[in-house]
């Protein structure tokens, strides 16, 4: 099958490749994606997000009053295109303390697990269908659970509970140490995008390891340098896989 | 002035029917959905697409298909005297114009209802043709933002001068002031979706320069087409798809 | 195909500014050759058995253009780089460079060597252009010789020592020009080789003829960048240098900044200009004027040129003066003192652009050379007597002692008096008539050639007649059954309807722009078959015209007019003679006849408003010969008679004029071609008022030369309208606020075109789509600069198409009254004549007069040449007197006297007639 960007003639009539957008920019929404958003504009009963979409989608029933990156579920696709959104599980809410990527939304496969707690690094991280991919502190069950509540309480009351909990958190900054952790797993996934590869938890594990065991430091991820050796290992990789396969 | 020589050879050596040389590469902008750099000869122009995404104002938003923008700037350092032209004159109005309302025409727009798609060209060296390059540019960064087109629209210019029919008119050949014809093309429809023309012609001269400017849109085409399989191959490739 | 390597070339011009343009090397251009093996060679033009090709550079091109259009140099190859400079510098060569390799009959091969991807060069760091071209050419050359291998020899021709040197070490064939041509073995084509002026070639074995070598005669041009400079500053103008046609030793430049013409006296302070010339001059000191004028007349009188070149000649009325003096040559020293000492003088410093082109004349007799066959220096005299001598070289010149040759000039130093230049062609005998007709044509740019094959094909078939296509056309009335008759230039055919626009018919039409009418033959516009049959209106035959019918008043006002095409079918075509003979003969009283005595009534109301109105009624004297029929000798002379019937029909075809004007201006008030005669300034008639207040006469007399002097310098021209206001329409001669030319479409281009508009505007066709660009350009300074674009080229319809009609249109005048004189001459010299004559102009030392009965105006002088009168004679101004000092005998303007006619040649191969007083 062409997996070209163009439309292709079938006798008279026209009909889209199912490839059409295989690499395609724009995120297209299906019900049951997870995915990361950011708040444009909170109204009295709804936010409204952008998601990389052709449109904006909509949050109902809200109470976090800081715009800000937002992971939901697709609830479902109205009929004017319109993107019903809904966080109602413990699983959702905001985000805070990372820092939100922008990658081609066709990079990200859809698969059972798009949450990922990185114990070991302190870092949690969401690739959202859409192409925003969230990395951040991970931050403890007792704070997260906060979190689920603020989904469900009432705006007000959650200000303060907010506030609090806030206060309450004895260390209230990011240590060094996962901030490093962070950036490093956030230029791995930016590198992968640069080479334009499938963005999966296992390649950017694998890269995080080698920047740490070839001691590139963190702003030299981005360079060519490393780029070509994310990229031969990912030829090893695949000729490793074929000779499997063979 | 003599533009072609009795030899039949221009001024720049291509014979009548010759196109310049083209070139064309995809993925300029990094923060844009699409984008592409496409060159006639010395005409270069950059194209980049945004979208399709939120309607920005509401006012316009249409509620059964896309809302396509365009803007067409011209870099300061893009002719051979470096002037500031203010922004939105008569001139590039015109042309974002036209090259609105070309994309338009070729773009699905009943697929993404409620939603904008921003198109920004702008030319970094003009040598004329800069009209059919913006569009050839737009097309390309259409395609690479993944955006439904009903089919890949390609420009082209043809003149005429020394009362022969010249295809893809640089700067010099389109200053002397001869009728020239732009046309934009649907190759796989086989449909003329943009036609201009400065000066007159009669009609039996203008069906042949019009047929030949086609002549060269096709050829654009097939370029086009060449590249964007070369892109799809490259990315399918590191996909490892 | 393409050879995908672009190179990108910097140019600079004023405002720094770097151009890049796009270069493609191919490798699709071939060499030209039948015989190559490895070329495309459908399109080769060299000759299949050449053992030597030929490479010009362009400095041989530029110079020895007029060798190398002599056959003898053939299977040659034109590089396009030196096409190129060519064009830069000399668009007339390369248009003749260009006509060569176009011609079937010649083997030239322009080869593109710039875009050729083995040939190509680029320029190297710190080298100059001129350098680099010559590279190319080199490189041209090696390309070839390798290209072709051994069988074929590559030449190059290049008098460059420099580049003949390298071409040399490069292993190339190089040749001067004249090494060449020597080779050849034919001595008369060494003729052909212009000599060059620096010293590149030795000058050797030759006999110089000059008296004085080493002097100095002219000043130094100054460089171009002081110029430049001298006219920023207003030290020095620009204008266009114009010779007097009676004293070639003034001249006159007309300048825009001083809003004046400035007037050169002498061929020192001409300094080497030619007639036509843009020159640059510098104004003498004030004080100067006067006595500048004064010194050069005395320096003149004792100058043994003056006989030869100042005096004033035979010639007939109205004078085809378009470019005559300003001011009438004055005749000695009692010269109007104040009216001169006003007009600046100047000298040149500088000329900008030449108008050297070849003339045509005959060779100063002189004694043969006593070696047969070696180079004899000769001076040339031009038939055109504004031109200087011209030094030539020659090896022939025993035959050409008595022919009439063309010479092109090269080059004028400052050491020699005289020009230089080369031999071109022999046109014929000297006194022969055809000859004498060939030069009119040649000096007056005439196309006398043939109609090609290619024109003839656009012709109906014969024979032709209308057929029922032609009366179904909705477009086109009927007019069979009106009873419609002609007058010799008889109604008006419609010619539009054979000649289409964009045919080689067309084409060639436009470019003749005229018929010429000469004493013994006519060249036509148009071909034999259309003039003379299918336009040509004859009586009872069915024919096609383009007709304007207005309904009159018995007071001939105009109640309405009514364009349409037509058939129609004459009942009777007359001529004047008979047209007349019919409206006299009173015993006539058919229907024809009192149709012609109505219209004649209504001719002449409109002909009494007309002049009403102010409009001039000029006797035009011309000239009718009887030509002996196998001989062409004219057998007698005399003046054309004109008859009620020839201002009737004038009268009428006025009135088509006017009326077509207003119409196809109403609708294209930007793009109609019309005729406008410009109000004559008092300056210019203050002559003839002179004149006329002398004798108390009124100013309506007759022709006199005065009049119709300053009556030409305003010429009736052809213009586009969108070019002017409307009051500058006006045409003045026929008082007439709008004119334009209809009448003729047969013999004039410019009625086809009103034809075309008119049929535009009646929306019968379509608007030909030159017609429709409006003019961008108004000013195009010279009709010559329009002849050396090649009219295919030319896009802007309107610019060119009006000054080139007048160009024509003045051409054509000059050669019919050339040939008039040619044939007044060969008259007069076979039948010396005795007659009576009219004194129009008073003199210092004898009078002008004019010959009624052949329509003949010239001096007559009353002392010996030379003399100035010695004060035996002297002039009344106020009474336009001249008398005896004693006042014995005097003579008035507008006296009769007899005169004796006959023809003289004061100098060698230029016949004259000459008046005495018997």
């Amino acid at each position: 099958m062409s997996a070209l960007c163009v439309p292709v003639v079938f006798g008279r009539t026209f009909d889209y490749v199912d490839g059409l957008h295989l690499f395609c920019a724009r995120y297209k929404p299906e019900t049951g994606d997870i995915i990361v958003g950011r708040v444009v504009e909170v109204a009295q009963k709804r936010w409204r997000l952008e998601i990389n979409s052709n449109q904006d989608a909509v949050l109902m029933l809200s109470s976090v009053t800081l715009p800000d990156g937002i992971q939901a579920e697709v609830r479902n696709l109205q009929h004017d295109g319109t993107l019903q959104l809904h966080a109602r599980s413990d699983k959702y809410g905001k985000l805070e303390r990372g820092q939100l990527l922008s990658v081609p939304s066709y990079l990200v496969k859809r698969r059972k697990q798009h949450f990922h707690q990185l114990d070991q690094y302190g870092v949690l991280l969401i690739l959202g269908c859409n192409g925003y991919v969230w990395v951040g502190e991970l931050v403890e069950a007792k704070d997260r659970m906060e979190v689920d509540q603020v989904n469900l309480s009432e705006e007000a009351h959650m200000k303060s509970r907010s506030y609090m909990s806030l206060e309450e958190t004895e260390p209230d900054y990011t240590p060094l140490e996962t901030r490093r952790n962070i950036c490093r797993i956030a230029n791995a996934v930016r590198v992968l995008s640069i080479l334009g590869f499938n963005i999966t938890i296992e390649v950017i594990l694998e890269i995080f390891e080698l920047s740490i065991s070839e001691s590139v430091d963190v702003h030299d991820m981005l360079g060519a340098e490393f780029c070509v050796r994310v990229a031969e290992k990912e030829a090893d990789r695949r000729s490793m896989a074929t000779k499997r396969k063979g | 002035m003599e533009f072609v020589s009795p030899e039949g050879l221009r001024l720049d050596g291509r014979r009548p029917t010759e196109m310049r040389q083209l070139r064309a590469a995809i993925g300029a902008v990094s923060k844009a959905d699409g984008s592409a750099v496409f060159e006639m000869g010395n005409t270069k122009v950059i194209a980049a697409v945004y979208g399709p995404r939120e309607v920005e104002n509401k006012a316009e938003l249409i509620n059964d298909q896309a809302l396509v923008r365009c803007e067409y700037t011209m870099a300061n350092f893009s002719t051979g005297d470096r002037v500031r032209k203010p922004k939105g004159d008569r001139r590039s109005t015109e042309i974002s114009l036209v090259i609105r309302q070309t994309m338009e025409a070729c773009i699905m727009t009943h697929l993404m209802p409620r939603s904008q798609i921003d198109i920004f060209v702008q030319v970094l060296q003009a040598d004329g043709g800069t009209r059919s390059a913006c569009i050839n540019a737009a097309t390309l960064a259409l395609a690479d933002a993944g955006i439904p087109m009903r089919d890949l629209v390609t420009s082209c210019s043809a003149g005429y001068l020394n009362s022969t029919p010249l295809l893809d008119l640089n700067y010099v050949e389109d200053s002397a002031g001869g009728p020239d014809v732009t046309v934009g093309f649907l190759p796989k429809l086989d449909k003329v979706t943009l036609l201009q023309m400065d000066s007159k012609l009669s009609m039996d001269i203008f069906q042949s320069v019009m047929q030949l400017a086609i002549e060269g849109c096709k050829a654009i085409a097939n370029y086009i087409r060449e590249v964007l399989h070369e892109n799809t191959k490259q990315l399918e490739y590191r996909r490892g798809v | 195909m393409l050879q995908n390597k672009s190179y990108v070339r910097k140019t600079r011009a004023g405002k720094i500014e770097k151009v890049v343009k796009e270069h493609y090397l191919r490798d699709d251009i071939y060499c030209g050759a039948p015989a190559c093996t490895v070329c495309d060679t459908s399109a080769a033009r060299l000759s299949p058995n050449a053992s030597t090709i030929l490479v010009l550079d362009t400095n041989v091109v530029l110079n020895q253009i007029d060798l190398i259009e002599n056959p003898a140099i053939d299977n040659v190859v034109v590089l396009s780089v030196v096409l190129d400079e060519l064009r830069n510098k000399n668009l007339s060569v390369y248009n003749r460079l260009r006509a060569l390799c176009s011609s079937p009959v010649r083997k030239f091969f322009v080869f593109s060597n710039e875009h050729h991807r083995d040939t190509y060069v680029k320029a190297m760091v710190g080298e100059s252009p001129n350098d680099r071209n010559d590279r190319a050419i080199r490189v041209a050359t090696q390309w070839y010789q390798r290209h072709l291998g051994s069988a074929v020899r590559i030449l190059l021709i290049t008098n460059d020592r420099e580049n003949k040197r390298k071409a040399v070490e490069e292993g190339i064939f190089a040749e001067t020009v004249e090494s060449y041509v020597k080779s050849l073995g034919q001595p008369q084509l060494l003729d052909l080789v212009v000599q060059p002026a620096s010293e590149d070639v030795v000058m050797d074995d030759v006999e110089d003829l000059r008296p004085s070598k080493k002097k100095i005669i002219y000043s130094e041009h100054k460089p171009m960048s002081e110029i430049t400079a001298g006219l920023h500053r207003g030290i020095y103008h620009q204008g266009k240098l114009r010779v007097n046609r009676y004293n070639s030793f003034e001249a006159y430049v007309g300048s825009e900044s001083i809003g004046d013409e400035i007037i050169i006296y002498g061929r020192t302070n001409m300094n080497r200009a030619f007639d036509g010339d843009i020159v640059a001059v510098e104004l003498l000191p004030q004080d100067q004027w006067h006595v500048e004028k004064a010194l050069s007349i005395a320096a003149e009188v004792g100058n043994y040129l003056r006989a030869e070149d100042e005096d004033e000649d035979v010639h007939l009325v109205p004078n085809s003066s378009d470019d005559a003096p300003r001011n009438a040559s004055v005749q000695g020293p009692n010269a109007d003192a104040s009216l001169n000492s006003a007009r600046p003088s100047g000298r040149v410093v500088g000329i900008i652009k030449r108008n050297w082109h070849s003339y045509c004349g005959s060779l100063e007799p002189m004694p043969l050379p006593a070696g047969i066959g070696g180079i004899a220096h000769a001076l040339f005299v031009s038939k055109d007597r504004r031109i200087p001598k011209i030094r030539i070289q020659t090896r022939q010149l025993g035959n050409l002692l008595d022919k009439r040759i063309i010479v092109a000039v090269d080059s004028w130093d400052r050491l020699s008096r005289y020009p230089s230049g080369h031999y071109v062609r022999t046109i014929g005998e000297i006194g022969d008539r055809n000859t004498e007709s060939e030069v009119v044509l040649i000096e007056n740019d005439i196309n006398c050639r043939l109609f090609s094959a290619q024109v003839l094909a656009c012709l109906p078939p014969l024979p032709w007649s209308v057929s029922s296509e032609h009366l179904s056309d909705p477009n086109r009335e009927d007019l069979r059954h009106v009873r419609v008759f002609s007058v010799d230039p008889p109604d008006i055919a419609d010619v539009t309807n054979f000649v289409h626009p964009g045919t080689p018919l067309d084409d060639e039409a436009s470019q003749r722009g005229t018929s010429v009418y000469l004493v013994e033959r006519r060249i036509d516009m148009l071909p034999k078959p259309l003039t003379e049959d299918i336009c040509s209106l004859r009586s009872d035959v069915e024919r096609l015209a383009f007709s304007v019918i207005w309904e009159m008043t018995p007071e001939a006002d105009i109640i309405s007019t009514r364009f349409t095409k037509s058939v129609i079918k004459s009942c009777a075509a007359l001529s004047y003679v008979e047209a007349q003979a019919r409206m006299d003969d009173s015993r006539l009283v058919d229907p024809l006849t009192t149709d012609l005595r109505n219209m004649n009534a209504l001719a002449k109301k409109m002909r009494q408003r007309r002049i009403d109105r102010g409009a001039l009624t000029l006797a035009s004297a011309e000239v009718k010969f009887q030509i002996d029929t196998e001989t062409h000798d004219p057998l007698d002379i005399g003046m054309y008679q004109i008859r009620e019937a020839n201002q009737m029909v004038e009268e009428f075809m006025l009135a088509a004029n006017v009326s077509v004007a207003e119409k196809i201006l109403k609708h294209f008030p930007f793009c109609s071609l019309l005729r406008r005669h410009p109000t004559p300034t008092r300056e210019m008639l203050e002559p003839l008022l002179r004149t006329a207040a002398a004798v108390g006469l009124d100013l309506d007399i007759s022709s006199s030369k005065a009049l119709a002097d300053s009556l030409d310098r305003a010429v009736a021209v052809y213009f586009c309208s969108g070019d002017l206001s409307p009051p500058e329409y006006l045409h003045y001669g026929l008082a007439a606020p709008l004119y334009t030319h209809f009448t003729s479409p047969i013999r004039r281009y410019a009625d086809v075109i009103v034809h075309r508009l008119l049929a535009a505007s009646l929306e019968i066709s379509k608007l030909p789509t030159v017609f429709q660009d409006r003019p961008q350009l108004t000013s195009i300074a010279d009709s010559k600069d329009v002849l050396h674009n090649d009219l295919l080229h030319v896009t802007k319809f309107w610019d060119i198409m009006p000054v080139y009609l007048n160009y024509r249109h003045r051409n054509a005048q000059m050669a019919s009254r050339a040939s008039v004189e040619l044939h007044t001459i060969i008259y007069f010299r076979k039948h010396p004549t005795d007659t009576e004559a009219r004194i129009v102009k008073i003199r210092s030392n004898g009078f002008i007069v004019f010959v009624p009965k052949y329509g003949i105006e010239g001096p007559v002088y009353l002392t010996a040449k030379g003399d100035n009168g010695g004060g035996e004679w002297v002039v009344d101004e106020q009474h336009q007197q001249v008398k005896k000092a004693d006042g014995s005998v005097s003579y008035n303007v507008l006296q009769m006297v007899r005169i004796h006619l006959e023809v003289v040649e004061p100098q060698p191969n230029r016949p004259k007639l000459q008046l005495t007083l018997i």
